[in-house]
């Protein structure tokens, strides 16, 4: 009787563990301590700037939210070879494959190191880039992939890359339609914790306890 | 069972579900010279007397601190980055290591208008929102240019702020153009790398002009440590002005083998130094290398309240940002020098100065990715004076 008792408290504990313990078993130590994703596509628009005039040519900017997540409970050092921006970037699939996309950015040439506190910190980024063809006034209709790629690690030499979500625009005649990814788990720390140790554990625990009673009966 | 022997197992199963912590043992090891982002111990001889291996790899502190060669009053370098802040600016004319003279800031302002300010007190300098690039820049220029004039060029950051002049604005090589025979100036240093291409015919033009009025153009070649410095990624290459003939590219070279991951080995390119152009394409390639890679750099400009001067902490700074503002720096000693030699401000050429770099070139042969190598400073310093001694 008692016995049969044990075996079902052990099997509520298992479940226990399944339950109250998802997100570790999700993370199980694999996902990155830091991760991006471009939260908000802030606004698209045709830059006029006469700095920036090219023949034949359409400037664009998109001017975007990013969110960093850090999970771990410490801030986290992330480095960069080189300061660049935009840092934001994305590639396109054009319907009218004659278009070609010619983006700004620029380099620092000094590494940096920046300290990104736990959980989200929100940045902004603006991209810049012409189109070869003059007069437009949206973005040409095709699938456009936003990416904010980020490292940490203490040093420039071997950062580890982080998680980093993608965000998807469409464009069909003109109408613009955002797709975004959210982080899955942005409050989990980074633990080890598998559902093999616990219940390994357990099928140990509960293989002496039936020993412990046969020998007692015995 | 009894309720003992129950709850001690319920203990040890609970023991049994608690959440792993990962532990991360990072490996623990001896802080050497120029690991990237520490502070620079003892800067008074390290930095002011220039005998951190950054300096007497090239020999300049023979000529810096030895010979106590400062920069002469005609000779000037346009640093061309993002802004300087007040405190930046007086930091970098008073810190006690090293220091230059900033005798002007040009940006553009809001409304498109070019101002020139020759105050650091200038309130418009209040808005300078991104400046820590810039700043360290001067710096690794102060070290080696002693109390060098220095015209600062303010780029707007990067689109994100209301003023400072866009890359494809040529009102910045209009001024330098303009103002170079009464402002004296020599050197143009820009270590930024960009993929805006400067093809307008207007601005090579200014380009062309500026190189024939004896400016000589220097850059960094980038961080990425690849051919067209790309950004791999991104597939993006980040290779101008470096680009253009006008320019003399920079990449940087290990001033010192380091035991600490960095893979930094003496005499050697910096893995992370790229190169622009093969030699063949008839474009541009590195020219020389110059130290960048663990070089101090100024940071965190304050108030000393003893001795009430500006200055700031001298920290190692990783990339080809630094190797530029060291090549200017030696090539204004070398002009210096040649001032010192003929007894007047003559300048030299811009290839009498060439020669002097390749004369006092690690390298006899050319490397498309070291170009002529790095430059011994008391060679080049030795020679510019005895090239005025004999025009």
């Amino acid at each position: 009787m008692r016995y049969k008792l044990l075996r079902k408290f052990l099997i509520t504990s298992v479940i226990i563990c399944i339950v109250v313990f998802p997100s570790e078993l999700v993370v199980s130590g694999e996902k990155p301590v830091i991760a991006s994703r471009i939260s908000e596509i802030i606004e698209v628009a045709v830059i006029t700037d006469p700095d920036y005039y090219k023949p034949n040519a359409t400037l664009f900017g998109i001017e975007t939210e990013v969110e960093i997540l850090n999970r771990d409970t410490k801030n986290q050092t992330v480095v960069e070879v080189a300061i660049c921006y935009p840092k934001v970037h994305f590639k396109a699939t054009l319907v009218d494959q004659s278009l070609e996309i010619e983006r700004i950015s620029s380099c620092l040439d000094m590494s940096a190191m920046y300290s990104y506190q736990p959980n989200i910190t929100v940045e902004y980024d603006f991209m810049r880039f012409y189109i070869n063809q003059t007069g437009l006034s949206h973005l040409p209709d095709g699938n456009y992939t936003l990416n904010r790629y980020i490292e940490y690690g203490s040093s420039t030499v071997n950062g580890t890359p982080g998680e980093m979500l993608l965000t998807y625009i469409s464009m069909n005649s003109g109408i613009m339609n955002v797709t975004y990814n959210y982080f899955d788990n942005p409050h989990t720390n980074e633990v080890s914790l598998t559902v093999m140790f616990p219940i390994a554990f357990l099928a140990i625990t509960s293989q002496i306890a039936a020993i412990y009673k046969k020998r007692k009966r015995n | 069972m009894n309720f003992r022997k129950v709850h001690s197992i319920f203990l040890i199963i609970l023991t049994g579900l608690a959440p792993v912590q990962s532990i991360n043992v990072s490996s623990i090891g001896v802080l050497l010279d120029g690991t990237e982002f520490t502070l620079v111990p003892n800067p008074s001889v390290k930095v002011g007397q220039l005998q951190d291996n950054a300096y007497t790899y090239t020999g300049a502190d023979i000529v810096v601190h030895d010979y106590g060669i400062t920069i002469d009053n005609y000779v000037t370098v346009v640093v061309i980055d993002t802004g300087l802040s007040d405190i930046q600016w007086k930091a970098l004319e008073q810190n006690p290591e090293a220091n230059v003279d900033i005798i002007g800031f040009l940006t553009e302002t809001s409304s498109g208008l070019v101002k020139y300010i020759t105050d650091p007190d200038d309130p418009y300098l209040d808005d300078q929102t991104v400046h820590y690039h810039g700043f360290a820049v001067i710096s690794v220029l102060a070290t080696i240019a002693r109390s060098v004039k220095v015209i600062f060029v303010d780029l707007n950051n990067f689109g994100l702020e209301p003023y400072g002049f866009e890359y494809g604005e040529d009102k910045i090589w209009e001024w330098i153009d303009f103002h170079q025979a009464s402002k004296d100036i020599d050197i143009v240093s820009w270590s930024w790398s960009i993929d805006y291409d400067f093809k307008s015919s207007t601005t090579q033009n200014y380009f062309d002009s500026l190189v024939n009025k004896g400016v000589i153009m220097i850059s960094s070649a980038g961080n990425r440590g690849n051919y067209r410095n790309t950004d791999i990624e991104e597939d993006i290459s980040y290779m101008y002005p470096q680009f253009y003939t006008d320019w003399y590219t920079i990449g940087s070279i290990d001033h010192e083998t380091r035991s600490d991951g960095s893979g930094s080995t003496k005499g050697q390119k910096s893995a992370k130094s790229s190169w622009i152009e093969s030699s063949t394409g008839g474009n541009h390639i590195v020219n020389w290398l110059a130290p960048g890679n663990g070089i101090p750099t100024l940071t965190q400009p304050y108030f000393d309240q003893t001795l009430e001067i500006y200055r700031g902490y001298w920290k190692y700074f990783c990339g080809t940002s630094g190797s530029a503002p060291y090549l200017a720096g030696i090539i204004a000693l070398i002009i210096t020098g040649y001032h010192n030699g003929i007894g007047s401000s003559t300048d030299p050429t811009v290839q009498k100065v060439v020669d002097i770099l390749q004369y006092a070139s690690s390298r006899s042969s050319f490397d498309q990715q070291m170009g002529y190598g790095y430059i011994d400073v008391y060679t080049a310093y030795g020679k510019a004076y005895m090239e005025g001694r004999l025009a």
